[in-house]
């Protein structure tokens, strides 16, 4: 009787235990049995890019040998101080395209959460059958290495003297650049109101701008206000052109009368450099059908560019701002190396684009 | 001697009964300068509180009625009407009078040039605007003579003086036709205040690009950028390159740089090389293929 209590206890904690591994197990991704299904070893892949844990990641992989270990964290880890470091992968999604008894194609979309909000990324995997498991064959790539080289550079920039933080009335002071708003076009969307055009800068110094709009009502009251925040060039050197765009959600057009641009412009220092090439524009259909403007940015100095931001402006048959629309380039851009991107366009917008013009802002680690 | 005595008393009392009702009063100069130390005679008697209520300043003193009151020079720095008020100490009746302090003497110029930067060639493009004070920052309503000078690396043009108006005087200038520094001056007696206007290139005149062929890439590169005077337009000016061939467009928006602006793309066939900066547009050349 003693015995058979102990003994009962006993196998009861080891039936508890078992339970207990098997739960966290499969909380923490292990696969205890195996991956089934292609789309089950995408699914698992994810999660251990999700957790960051490269090593496990890697060791999912059908062509595990051939992956380069560090070309398989930078790229899904990023490097170089791109947007990609300041990312995590908060949810993939799924779709196996084709399938056959050994091998499958799967289309994985990667929704990053980033510091300046959500990135998607879709790629197109292949699968293939290893035994019982599903394996994911990574494609091969590799970190970006540049050829040792000096490249000499002729810097340029403004740097901006006052004379002191008196200001003293009557004092001259650096006048503020002259800055001009050329066009403003104000579009209905399914949910909101996008006001939209270009600013240009026509001085002999670099702008700093902000545009704003204001909206009134058929009253004459003023009674919504936004800015561009990012949608917009900040610096603006001579002559330069940049797109604008400031939505204004929940609104309808027939709400507004009348619309009060107002751009704030100040002097401020700047560098004329890196030089930020946009090569082969083209308006394109992605994997998921979307239209969207792509290309390749190649930075033409020698430091790095950490975080580019692609703005696009598309023009009617009139030459009239139709859309204007934005996107961050996740990698840094090294110099000398050509670096896809790709801005969405709404397909109602595409129909009308006849010309659009692709500007870049850029923010490189230890300067302005 | 008791007769003497009553005498005394008496005329004492006489004349403490006329100061008692002798009424207050104060009697400020008809000329007072800012910054210049003054004398306000009083009549009247017995103790009393003088208040002196200024542009920039508030003062309250015990005085004796009929005593001068000195006004020191801090006090009536500011310019502008002052009221001085005088009333006896435990009753209700007080005096009040106002006087003017003029400005002193113009000792500084408030100089205003604006813009700081213009394009070349511009008629009436700067102002020049000089606001004389005294050495408390008083505006000198009295006519003065300030005289404009503008000098550049070639010339220097004076104007006669010309007189103030309720302290402000002003000028109009052109640009001139060369672009570099101007420095404009204002010159009141010994004073002088000056500023520096940048005088720059207009647009662009007659862009002209060329382009180099350096293996798998081409180089374009603009001919120096001038206006068209001849003037170089500003370095860090945005020059756009466009590139088109059957990839699609390429762009470069690249800064002139001593001058001129320079770049390079990747040649893959035929295309068609533009350039442009501002409104103004260059020349079109054609690479890798028949016209």
């Amino acid at each position: 009787m003693k015995h058979r209590l102990a003994l009962t206890l006993i196998l009861a904690t080891a039936v508890l235990v078992a339970i207990g591994w098997l739960q966290s197990a499969k909380a923490s991704g292990i696969s205890l049995h195996a991956q089934g299904s292609p789309e089950d070893a995408v699914q698992n892949l994810m999660r251990s890019v999700r957790e960051r844990n490269w090593t496990k990641a890697q060791s999912q992989l059908a062509n595990a040998g051939q992956v380069d270990s560090s070309a398989f964290v930078y790229d899904l880890a990023g490097g170089d101080g791109s947007l990609r470091t300041y990312s995590t992968l908060e949810a993939s999604e799924v779709s196996v395209l084709h399938q056959t008894a050994d091998d499958a194609l799967a289309r994985v979309k990667l929704n990053w959460s980033t510091a300046v909000g959500h990135i998607s990324d879709t790629r197109d995997l292949k699968v293939v059958r290893n035994g019982d498991d599903w394996k994911v064959e990574w494609p091969a790539s590799q970190v970006p290495k540049l050829p040792a080289q000096v490249m000499s550079v002729t810097y340029l920039r403004w740097d901006i003297v006052n004379r002191g933080p008196e200001g003293e009335w009557g004092t001259a002071s650096i006048d503020s650049p002259k800055v001009r708003i050329i066009s403003m076009n104000a579009v209905e969307r399914p949910d909101s109101v996008i006001v939209m055009g270009e600013v240009v800068n026509e001085d002999t110094i670099p702008a700093y701008v902000n545009v704003n709009a204001a909206l009134i009502d058929a009253k004459g009251v003023e009674f919504r206000e936004e800015g561009s925040f990012d949608k917009v060039s900040h610096i603006l050197l001579p002559s330069q052109v940049t797109p604008y765009r400031i939505d204004f959600p929940q609104l309808r057009l027939s709400q507004v009368k009348q619309v009060r641009m107002d751009a704030k412009v100040a002097a401020v220092p700047a560098s004329a450099d890196p030089v930020i090439g946009v090569m082969n524009q083209r308006m394109e259909t992605d994997a998921l059908g979307k239209k969207l403007l792509a290309g390749e940015l190649v930075n033409q100095s020698g430091q790095t560019v950490n975080i580019a931001h692609v703005l696009a402006a598309c023009y009617d048959d009139n030459g009239k701002v139709i859309w204007v629309s934005d996107g961050y380039v996740d990698r840094a851009l090294l110099p000398m190396t050509p670096q896809p991107f790709g801005v969405d366009l709404p397909a109602d917008v595409a129909t009308h684009v006849q010309r659009f013009r692709i500007t870049v802002n850029q923010y490189t680690r230890g300067t302005s | 001697m008791r007769v003497l005595g009553c005498t005394f008393v008496l005329c004492s009392a006489l004349v403490v009964m006329s100061h008692a009702q002798m009424p207050l009063a104060l009697h400020p100069p008809a000329n007072i300068t800012a910054g210049e130390a003054v004398t306000i005679p009083s009549s009247g008697s017995g103790l009393a509180i003088f208040y002196l209520i200024g542009p920039g300043h508030v003062a309250k003193r015990n005085i004796q009625a009929g005593d001068s009151i000195q006004i020191g020079s801090e006090e009536i720095a500011a310019a502008g009407t002052y009221q001085a008020i005088l009333c006896k100490e435990k009753e209700q009746e007080c005096l009040n009078t106002n006087f003017y302090v003029a400005p002193s003497r113009g000792k500084e110029l408030v100089f205003l040039v604006h813009p700081s930067r213009v394009a070349v060639g511009e008629p009436n493009a700067i102002s020049a605007v000089a606001v004389v004070v005294d050495r408390f920052h008083n505006l000198r309503l009295q006519p003065e003579n300030v005289i404009f000078r503008a000098t550049t690396k070639e010339a220097a043009v004076s104007s006669p003086p010309q007189e103030t108006r309720n302290g402000i005087v002003w000028t109009r200038l052109n640009s001139g036709l060369k672009d570099g520094t101007v420095e404009i001056s204002a010159t009141l007696g010994q004073i002088s205040e000056r500023r520096v206007v940048q005088q720059v290139a207009a647009e662009p005149c007659h862009l002209h690009v060329s382009a180099g062929q350096k293996g798998s890439h081409v180089i374009l590169q603009t001919e120096p950028v001038r206006d068209c005077r001849g003037n170089a337009v500003p370095d860090g000016t945005i020059v756009t390159f466009t590139k088109l061939d059957k990839l699609g467009r390429s762009t470069v928006d690249a800064p002139i740089k001593k001058g001129i602006a320079r770049t390079e793309m990747a040649f893959s066939g035929p295309a068609t090389i533009s350039v442009a900066s501002g409104v103004v547009a260059g020349n079109d050349i054609h690479l890798g293929g028949p016209r």
